[in-house]
Parts: structure tokens; sequence; C-alpha cells
């Protein structure tokens, strides 16, 4: 019974590797990173970006950065990684050649792996746009993660904010119909590390991430300091 | 038979516990005829009893000594001059109360003010954070960890409720200086952050480590710890709630005293690995006098019975 299982698998084997090499091939040939740059622990160009981070929460931390595209997209995505301690930082672009919809795994062409393994998910910030043109700002927030998300319910949001209070709102499609409020949280301090790049999170929890479309932040420092509005990609 | 049991086991135990005598010496026997020796020595039983108590000693002086090099016991003395320290309640403890007298209050941390004077109660659950920049006015900031409020105002008259962010203006100088006690879990010192041009930091200071001697009972200190500008520092694993006083006048920033107790205490740095401090095995053996005492004796008491037993044996 044994030999025949085994000379099955010996013979399957060859077969797998060839349809999971083509596979990869595949994918590798649609989707391309392009203008990668990173530096780390070196001197940064100050970036005066107040977002930092859209992500989910609940993973098993790797790094490898998934997208979550509602809806099917086909094009360029702008992809942005920074520590809160501001020792790393990286920006490229990545492109969906074909249209591609649900959670993805996309590449990260980093040399700083082992650096990057030793933080947790909640101090090395993942923002992704899906925009033509990386250079404006016109862009729909993509929601990422480092890793496979277990649960796409809990979204954390990372802020690099002078204000003394900041409270984001997180609206749905189905927000009226439903009649439920929308989720409004108070965003923290994150204490216990060195905020250089970031240092506030506000943790959405209870989300449904294929209905969200917008998260609106309203912003207090002594005076009315005007919204950030984040228009998520549909 | 069961006598017999007995004196063998007390032979070898004997044997064993003298043996540590015969270390180091040109005595010309082995651990066996040693014993012999010994057990046929006119002060033997003399010699058995003070070997026993030797060997209680041995057992009683290691085991504080572990006791105290695995307590965590640590106590942390603080003093600096920052621009900023936030304050945190302790598993729930009350925030000290503070009187405020004709400060400024801006609601919800938005631009209405008011004048208020009356004593202020903090809510658990919320983070204060005083700053003061140069010598420009103190600001104390309580924000809350949910929309909850972040406590009240009792003024002669009437309580007024505060909302989840409230912000408080306090003018200091030489003639109108404060000093506000606070407990809590504290974090001195800011970071440098991007995408600013001024952020409140810590000037200079200096952390004091002591440990509770395991005989007397009392702490001792190390030498201080020096804490540089733009260092943050805090307690990591707080056993107790941190006390201490913020002394403001009108030199710049304000004056930090505070002590608590924890596992290590935490320096973070710009773009820099975190420094822990704690006080090694070494620091505490050698800061602890009666410890140190107490091993001298064991080797005092070692050589003199070495001695006694030679010359009844010989």
């Amino acid at each position: 019974m044994a030999p025949t299982r085994l000379s099955c698998l010996t013979m399957i084997k060859p077969l797998l590797a060839v349809t999971a090499l083509t596979a990869s091939l595949g994918l590798a040939q649609a989707n391309q990173v392009s203008e990668f740059t990173e530096s780390y622990s070196e001197t940064v160009k100050v970036s005066g970006q107040f977002l930092k981070g859209l992500q989910f929460t609940d993973v098993d931390y790797a790094v490898a950065p998934h997208l979550y595209l509602p809806s099917a997209y086909q094009g360029p995505v702008c992809i942005y990684v920074s520590s809160a301690d501001g020792r790393y930082k990286s920006q490229y672009q990545y492109t969906f050649t074909e249209p591609t919809e649900g959670l993805v795994s996309i590449e990260f062409p980093t040399q700083y792996i082992d650096e990057l393994e030793e933080f947790s998910p909640g101090e090395l910030g993942l923002l992704a746009t899906a925009q033509q043109d990386c250079s404006s700002l016109n862009g729909n927030y993509l929601v990422g993660s480092w890793g496979v998300p277990k649960s796409m319910t809990n979204i954390a949001v990372f802020l690099r904010s002078n204000a003394r209070r900041d409270v984001a709102t997180i609206l749905g499609n189905n927000d009226s119909e439903n009649k439920t409020a929308p989720i409004t949280v108070k965003c923290q301090d994150l204490r216990s590390n060195y905020r250089v790049s970031y240092d506030k999170e506000c943790v959405l929890q209870g989300v449904d991430a294929s209905q969200m479309t917008r998260v609106i932040i309203k912003r207090r420092n002594l005076r009315a300091m005007p919204d950030e509005v984040l228009e998520l990609f549909q | 038979m069961k006598s017999f049991n007995f004196k063998t086991v007390f032979r070898k135990t004997a044997k064993f516990l003298f043996g540590i005598f015969l270390t180091n010496e040109d005595l010309p026997y082995s651990a066996t005829e040693f014993r012999d020796r010994i057990a046929q020595s006119p002060l033997r039983w003399l010699l058995h009893i003070l070997v026993g108590l030797f060997w209680l000693l041995l057992a009683y002086i290691v085991f504080i000594s572990l006791r105290f090099i695995t307590t965590p016991d640590t106590l942390y003395n603080v003093t600096a001059r920052s621009e900023i320290i936030a304050i945190d309640s302790f598993q729930n403890s009350a925030f000290v109360p503070w009187q405020l007298e004709g400060v400024t209050r801006y609601s919800q941390c938005g631009s209405e003010t008011s004048l208020v004077s009356g004593q202020l109660q903090v809510a658990q659950d919320t983070s204060v954070y005083i700053e003061r920049i140069g010598t420009d006015s103190v600001w104390i900031t309580l924000s809350s960890a949910t929309l909850a409020p972040v406590g009240f105002i009792q003024t002669r008259n009437e309580r007024i409720e505060l909302s989840d962010c409230e912000a408080f203006e306090l003018q200091a100088s030489a003639n109108n200086s404060y000093t506000l006690p606070i407990d809590g879990v504290m974090t001195i010192g800011g970071e440098v952050k991007e995408a600013s041009a001024r952020e409140p930091i810590l000037h200079r200071g200096s952390v004091a480590i002591s440990d509770k001697g395991a005989w007397s009972g009392q702490y001792y200190q190390t030498e201080p710890y020096a804490l540089e500008l733009g260092d943050k520092f805090f307690i990591q694993n707080p056993s107790i709630q941190s006390s201490g006083f913020i002394y403001v006048d009108d030199s710049p920033g304000m004056q930090i005293t505070f002590n608590g107790k924890g596992d290590a205490g935490v320096i973070q740095r710009y773009k820099s690995e975190d420094i822990i401090l704690k006080n090694s095995i070494w620091t505490k053996l050698a800061h602890d006098e009666s410890l140190l005492f107490l091993w001298l004796f064991l080797v005092a008491a070692f050589s003199l019975l070495k001695f006694v037993i030679r010359v009844n044996i010989e």
C-alpha cells in the first residue's frame, strides 16, 4: 500500500511544481513593482503627511503586505511604508495589469527584511492608494495588512497629529439603511514607542471592510481644525 | 537493623559534610580517614555541632542571596527638568486633586475659553499631559481613553462637568509658582518628531536606582544615571504607582521629581535602541554591605573551623 502511495506522490510532485511555477511566473509577469525607494536609519525627507497607515489589526505579523480591494481594480497603486520610530521608510508603485479583487498579496522588494521582522504590526504603517499618478494627492485609500488578516473587522488608522483631540468616524454604504450609528472612536497616543513618523492610532472595531466609503477625522487643538477626510476605494 | 542503617547514613553524611574542610589543605588523609579521625577526637561532639551550624549558615546565606537577587522591588528616584510629562492612572487608582485659581479653560480642547477656579478632580482612564515650552504658560491637557468625561471641577458653589478633552492654561512666574503633586504612571520627556519644528522635550535629569538590602531591609543607592537632552524615560511594568511633584516658576520648563518601583527603567532616544536601567547582580551584591558581611563571616568561620579540626585530630 505504502509504496504505491509513494510512487503516486513522486509522479504528481513534478506536475505540481510545474503548475505552481507557471502560476507564479504568470503572476510575476502580470503585476509589477516600479520606482521602489527605501531607506533605513537615514535622514529622510520630511513629508508632513498626516495619515501614515490604514491597516487590519488582527494579523499574524509577516513582512508581506496585503491589500484589500472591495471591487475589481486594474492599474497602479501607491504604497507608503513607514515605521513609527522613523527609522524605516519606503515608497513604491505596484501595478495590477489585470482586474483584481479581494485580498491580494503584493510584492515588497525590501532588503531590510530582518530589521522589519523585529517590528510589531502597530509599529509599521502601511498606506496604499489606488491612483494613476503617485505624485498627486487624489488617490482613494485601500486597507492593507502585514500578513493575512485573521478577521477584517478591526482597522487601525495611524496619524502624525499635532492636535490635542482627534476623533475618527467611519462611514459605510448602508449606514442610512441599517440606521446603525457610524463607528466613532477617539484616537489614542501610541505610548511605549519613541514616535517620530506617527504618534496616534484610531482603532475602529466591528467594521465591514467591503462597505466602507470614507473615514472622517475631526480635529481640535485649542481651535477647530479642518476635518481630514479619507476617501476609500470602492 | 534500623539503628545500623541510621548510623551508615550518618557516617556517609558526615564524610560529605566534613569533606569540605579537607580542601586546600595538605592533610595526608582521605575523606573517610578524616571523618574517622574527627569521630575519635576528644571534642568530637562540639565539632559535629559546629560543622552542622556552618552548613546551616551557608544554606541561609545562599537562600537570602537568591531571594535578594530575584526580587523585582527596584526603586527609581527621578529628578528632571523637562518640558513635558504624561501621567496615566495606575490600575485605576485616583489622581491627586489640584486646586486651580484663575486658570483659563479651553473647553473640549476647542477655542471657547473661560476663567475657572476650583478643585480639579481627574477621572480614571484619563491621560494627563503637563507641558511648558520655555517660560510660556503651563498647559494641562486631559484626554480620556474613550469619549467619556475627563472629570469635574468643584468650585465654591457648583460642580462643572468636563468633556472628553480639556485644556487648562496656567500663567507661571517668579511670584506665581506652582507645586503640583502627581500620582500615577509617569512618562517624562517627549519625542522629536518629523513635520514639526518644536516639540516639548526633556532638558536634563538623573535616575537613581535603589534596591532593598537583603539583611537590613533598607534601601541602598547606586550611582545615579544621567538623562540627556531629548531623552524619554519611564518605568517598565510598575509594581506600584509613582509619586512626586512638579515645581514651576520663572525658570524654563518644569522641575519634576518622582519615585516609583518596577522591573526596569527605560530610556528612549531619537532613532536609537532603548536603554534599560536596572541593577545587575554585581552592583546589588557590591552595594549591600550586610550581605557582603555575611559572606565574609562565612569565610572566617570556615577557616576557624578548619583550624579547630586540625588541632583536634593531630
